[in-house]
């Protein structure tokens, strides 16, 4: 075979093959603390770091701030007081179009009349559409890009280990089955799969998550078998087998731990695709719904809107960016400092 | 001799991924919850109605036999009926595919042709302005999305200055009759570079990252290796190793990335025929989903993943043209 599908097939992951076959000569060197030593010394990968940091922390208190707003708008507090008295709730509010009777009186229509509202200290971003802060509705966005993008890849993860596992440990033809059926739904490009996934159980963020969290289990599938493969064969793994241990336990505590490395460093590149792919997914009207502020949302609304307020499409892109440039740089820097060999 | 064993032993290896892929597509559509005929009668249609439908389209047999149906009708290229449309599904992909496969075509060549002197000039003056600058711009563009460089330059070349459509595409084969704003054929050419030209950009950025960073490291780890050293020890001038020794070599790994790369490029020209509203299969799989037109979804998955895996053949097959040190897996 010249070329079977490697496993670094994803942008920025070529040499996820190279940190597998060195980290057994340098194994002293490789730990946890020495590899977050190195990521702190290399700047991009730091400020990759503090990025997803800072776009985390800004998804918890978003989340925090939700429920709260739910809690608040479940007991009619805000017909009492006014919507306005809660900072989020221009960000939020139902559309005009789609409201009811009582989300009339829960959220009042606030300013429909500065739509397309242009930069002023009380919204530096200006306002959309609907007259809702743009920025407030970015901030708000972050919370389903990192939660969906994490969601979607721990799906993709952990399924993709446990097939790799399996599937590397045992061999034969319990190896033939999984890896035929990975390489199947390989062939399927990645957006085609999810969508027909989507077709499928319908059009949901729930179902857009689980479906890329699905299309992605063959490419860790495949990446955690080959180590498992190499591993397999370790002293220890025989030491295990040979003191009796039970084939789950030595693939739990001693295979999956050993093969973890450059898993990692495709699951911090993978959180960035996802984003990228569920951000698609909203644009095209498949993931998150409106009122709901997503950034791919917002960007599938504003493409009606791009003459009379250009910028409205402008932002929500570039926080997808700043958010994928950082898994990335985050990624990248990990993998360098996993790998010592290759020194860019 | 032994690349056209290797050719067509690739070729029959692809066929039971293709089977697998058409179980897999026809499981997934089946499961779906909504029920084609329903949707086609609306809420509540009379019986004989119903009956007739179901038999129209085989919906009222097992699944096992409607597998075995689709696949004999999928040999001689018959795809079933769209409900939507109520054509043939192969004539549909028929006239939609012509446009995807310019899209993809061209916004590979625009990502080539970008990518290889870039990540050649990136590699050999490392760590100076132009390596970073390079390095910078291969960053962004695997971290942008597509459809999001489409509606940027929708809004600075048409809308702000003018210039490009936004809209539409126009086949350079088609006759001049048919294209507006053109009389000869030169002219459609033309109509057609600039409809061509924001799509092949939006799409193409991503894949020219891509490569690019492939390009670079590939051309670093070529350029550190013993045989170049040794040319350099003999004298032989830096150009004359970049272009003589180095830059073949480094070049296999990018063979291989180009091919895979198609996955995310036919994700990207669903987005892409989106935004700039382009006729293509992207759109109309977008648009079947949404009128849960499932024969047209399957289909065109299926034609998805045919172009993705015909795709990774070729690139497969060149790697072995190129590569003179693959062994055809003769001794394996």
């Amino acid at each position: 075979m010249a070329t079977s599908h490697s496993d670094s097939e994803t942008i920025g992951s070529e040499s996820v093959e190279n940190v597998e076959q060195s980290s057994e000569s340098v194994e002293a060197r490789v730990g946890w603390r020495y590899t977050l030593a190195q990521v702190r010394e290399d700047p991009t990968a730091f400020g990759g770091f503090l990025v997803i940091v800072a776009a985390t922390v800004v998804a918890i208190v978003t989340t925090i701030d939700a429920v709260v707003f739910e809690f608040l708008a479940q007991y009619q507090v805000f017909a009492q007081f006014g919507v306005e008295k809660y900072w989020l709730a221009k960000t939020v509010w139902m559309s005009p179009i789609q409201e009811s009777a009582d989300t009339t009186a829960l959220l009042p229509p606030v300013g429909i009349e500065n739509a397309y509202g242009q930069g002023t200290w009380a919204h530096p971003l200006g306002t959309d559409d609907r007259g809702r802060d743009i920025l407030l509705r970015l901030v708000y966005g972050t919370r389903i890009a990192i939660m969906v993008g994490v969601l979607a890849t721990a799906i993709g993860l952990v399924g993709g280990m446990l097939v790799g596992a399996v599937s590397g440990y045992y061999g034969g033809w319990v190896d033939d089955v999984l890896m035929r059926l990975a390489e199947t739904l390989y062939a399927i490009p990645f957006l085609v799969l999810v969508l027909a996934f989507i077709a499928a159980f319908g059009r949901s963020i729930t179902f857009a998550m689980i479906g890329v969290g699905v299309a992605s289990i063959p490419k860790f599938a495949r990446l955690i078998r080959s180590r498992v493969v190499s591993v397999r064969e370790d002293e220890y793994v025989e030491a295990a087998k040979a003191a009796g241990v039970r084939d789950r336990n030595i693939i739990l505590r001693h295979v999956i731990p050993n093969s973890f490395a450059p898993v990692l460093v495709q699951a911090t590149l993978q959180v960035g695709t996802a984003i990228i792919i569920i951000a698609g997914l909203s644009f095209l009207g498949f993931g998150i719904q409106p009122p709901t502020p997503s950034w791919g949302q917002m960007l599938s609304v504003s493409r009606d809107h791009m003459i009379a307020d250009p910028w409205f499409s402008i932002w929500p892109g570039l926080c997808i960016l700043v958010t994928v440039v950082a898994f990335n740089m985050f990624g990248d820097g990990l993998r360098d400092a996993l790998d010592p060999r290759l020194d860019n | 001799m032994s690349l056209i064993r290797y050719s067509t032993r690739r070729v029959l290896q692809a066929i039971p991924v293709l089977l697998g892929v058409v179980a897999i597509t026809f499981a997934l559509i089946n499961a779906a919850p909504g029920n084609p005929v329903e949707i086609m009668l609306g809420p509540s249609p009379n019986q004989a109605a119903v009956e007739t439908l179901k038999a129209k389209y085989g919906l009222d047999q097992p699944i096992h036999v409607r597998f075995w149906k689709y696949l004999v009708n999928l040999v001689q290229l018959d795809m079933g009926r769209s409900i939507y449309y109520d054509a043939p599904v192969t004539t549909k992909i028929a006239q939609r595919l012509p446009a995807t496969l310019l899209l993809m075509g061209s916004s590979f060549a625009f990502a080539i042709a970008a990518a290889v002197p870039l990540g050649v000039v990136s590699a050999k003056r490392r760590n100076k302005p132009a390596d970073h600058l390079t390095r910078i711009v291969s960053l962004v563009g695997v971290s942008t999305p597509s459809f999001w460089i489409g509606l940027v330059l929708i809004i600075a070349f048409s809308f702000h200055l003018g210039v490009l459509p936004a809209t539409n595409l126009v086949m350079p084969w088609a006759p001049p009759s048919a294209v507006a704003g053109a009389s000869t054929r030169l002219g459609v050419l033309v109509v057609a570079g600039e409809h061509l030209l924001l799509p092949m950009l939006s799409l193409g950025t991503l894949q020219m990252a891509a490569i690019t960073r492939i390009e670079r490291s590939s051309m670093l780890e070529v350029l550190s290796d013993d045989y170049v050293r040794l040319a350099r020890a003999y004298g032989v001038k830096e150009r004359t190793i970049l272009r003589k020794h180095a830059f073949r070599n480094a070049q296999l790994p990018v063979i291989t990335i180009v091919g895979l790369q198609l996955t995310t490029a036919i994700g990207g020209a669903v987005l892409t025929e989106t935004v700039f509203e382009i006729n293509g299969m992207g759109r109309l799989i977008v648009s079947s989903i949404s009128r849960q037109d499932f024969p047209v979804v399957m289909g065109t998955t299926l034609v998805f993943a045919f172009v993705f895996v015909v795709g990774v053949i070729l690139t497969d097959i060149s790697y072995a043209y190129v590569d003179p040190r693959v062994s055809y897996g003769d001794q394996e």
